[in-house]
């Protein structure tokens, strides 16, 4: 591979690794550590390969067909159609965009000790600054090196003394020692935090922004394997160090402050600040991406004029688009609602919408006139379309049980 | 069991879980959350007197426990009735909070003694509120 084309994969998979973490990654994987121990390692492993698959796709269909992947389901479906993935995305995104400017609320809250609702307003407009002013490539790759940050999770969970024969059998799916409502309501959603639509929507868009063609087809193969690959990684050490320092003192998560403690264990001070600062990058990294992607699909589903790298001037409705999706989601934090329990909640609702999302992907990426040759294969299908409906299934049943039953 | 019979056991226990909570279901749902911020308190209490967490964010999660605490003592006040054992929680998660009340307050004046007498009662109050729990899940 010549130095250019592993630049560009590195820089890739550094940005996926980026992309991949965010609130949902921490507050899930630091629920299913302190709740479950390592038991719940199999849904990372699982959602990990779905999501690998499903950006593979998303990327593929940009450099084969130059469709972003909004574009592409509008073309094929019609707007009528389209209409509704539309809706369950923007009501997603309101609710994650505000848990993502939540997380970064709460990083400086605990560094302060000043109310998360104060820096609500404050946040989303760093936030819209960074986007109105950065470019794609700027803030792609800025929040790619920054996010290296919460490698400390992993480093952390080696230097507790990972128990490789316990952490060995998380990976196999097993039933759940008490309180099954909550471990089947904590596997849904950390489906959902891993299968983000936003991430596979947002991904797609920057292979058009990146101008992706069929020459890129090995690099979005290594990209979307190695960097969600690696991210998940990392979110395993998460689930590692909730598992091997809060759950032995019987710590369970109620707030973002318990999690902070994940990183004390094996850090002291200086994990506490690690922490803070792994929150509040990923997030910060998190709702720049989450703005961008709703200004992308409204733009795609409109036919509007788009691009992070084109000047708010050439792109007016797309910048207007994000402007307005940071700052209405801001608005939840201002209410004060409960970050980490909105993290929860719209987790697990992306779960519930992934079918919408998913479905009319798979039928495009069968489809010849988008695809030509390069169309999925049976085993894509089939192991996507399984998973994607059992998470479908089982959130139906767990997220109504969790609320219900308190 | 065809799908009609599925779709009732699913629709009942839904229902079921929609009811309101009688004062074990509380002592033991809340209680573990309590049992979980009694062991968050000893934990933060603990690392702060190494140095290992700032003073603005132990005090600011001492209180935040402190809150959790009152409001699952008062939402089991409501539905207590005079059961013995609900009465006996409620006295300990009182106990409780305010303990975690004087640490966050101990911890705001960096009065490092108070703290670490403080944090020497909290692992009694936690297992008293563990044994409350096991009580109500084995119907004792």
């Amino acid at each position: 591979m010549k130095p250019k084309k592993l630049l560009q994969v590195a820089l890739g998979v550094l940005t996926s690794i980026g992309g991949f973490l965010d609130v949902g990654a921490i507050a899930t994987a630091a629920d299913a550590g302190a709740s479950f121990r390592f038991r719940l390692l199999w849904v990372v492993a699982l959602g990990t390969l779905v999501v690998i698959f499903l950006a593979e796709m998303v990327g593929r269909l940009a450099a084969v067909s130059k469709h972003a992947y909004a574009d592409a389901v509008r073309e094929r479906f019609g707007f009528q159609f389209y209409f509704w993935p539309l809706l369950a995305e923007f009501i997603v995104d309101f609710l994650v965009l505000g848990a993502e400017i939540g997380g970064v609320c709460i990083a400086l809250q605990l560094l302060t000790g000043i109310s998360f609702r104060w820096w609500a307003i404050p946040v989303a407009f760093a936030v819209w600054l960074t986007a109105w002013f950065g470019t794609f490539k700027v803030i792609e790759n800025s929040v790619a090196l920054l996010g290296l940050v919460t490698i400390a999770f992993v480093v952390g969970a080696f230097h507790l003394g990972l128990p490789w024969g316990e952490a060995g059998r998380g990976f196999i799916p097993s039933a759940p020692p008490q309180d099954a409502a909550h471990y089947w309501f904590v596997a849904v959603s950390i489906m959902g935090a891993l299968v983000s639509p936003y991430v596979l929507y947002f991904y797609s868009s920057g292979a058009i922004e990146d101008g992706w063609g069929t020459r890129e087809l090995q690099v979005n193969r290594l990209v979307a394997t190695v960097g969600m690959g690696f991210g998940s990684v990392v979110q395993m050490g998460m689930l590692a160090t909730a598992a091997l320092v809060l759950a032995p003192r019987g710590i369970s998560i109620d707030d973002y402050g318990q999690v902070a403690l994940t990183l004390v264990g094996p850090f002291g001070l200086w994990g506490f600040y690690l922490f803070v600062a792994s929150l509040g990058v990923t997030c910060f990294g998190a709702c720049m991406e989450q703005g961008l992607e709703t200004a992308y699909i409204s733009s795609q589903a409109f036919g509007w004029n788009w691009g992070e790298s084109k000047s708010p001037r050439k792109a007016a409705r797309f910048s207007m688009a994000y402007t307005l999706s940071i700052f209405a989601s801001s608005l939840i934090m201002l209410a004060g609602i409960d970050p980490l329990k909105l993290t929860m909640f719209s987790m697990a609702l992306t779960a519930l919408m992934l079918p919408l999302v998913i479905v009319p992907l798979l039928v495009i990426m069968n489809d010849r006139n988008y695809l030509g040759e390069h169309t999925n294969g049976w085993v894509t299908n089939l192991a996507v379309g399984l998973i994607i409906g059992l998470t479908f299934v089982l959130a139906l049943f767990a997220i109504p049980l969790e609320y219900l039953g308190g | 069991m065809g799908r009609r019979g599925l779709a009732i056991v699913l629709f009942g226990s839904l229902l079921g879980a929609c009811g309101p909570k009688s004062p074990r279901e509380q002592i033991e749902g809340r209680g573990q959350s309590v049992a979980s911020w009694a062991a968050t308190a000893v934990m933060i209490g603990r690392t702060w007197l190494q140095g290992d967490v700032p003073t603005v964010y132990a005090q600011k999660t001492l209180r935040s426990a402190g809150t959790q605490v009152t409001s699952a003592r008062t939402s089991l006040e409501r539905s207590a009735r005079g059961e013995p054992l609900a009465l006996a929680a409620i006295d300990r998660y009182g106990r409780l909070a305010r303990l975690l009340a004087r640490m966050a307050a101990a911890v705001g004046t960096d009065d490092r003694a108070a703290v670490a007498r403080l944090l020497a009662q909290l692992p009694e109050e936690a297992q008293s509120i563990r044994a409350l729990r096991r009580q109500s899940q084995s119907g004792g």
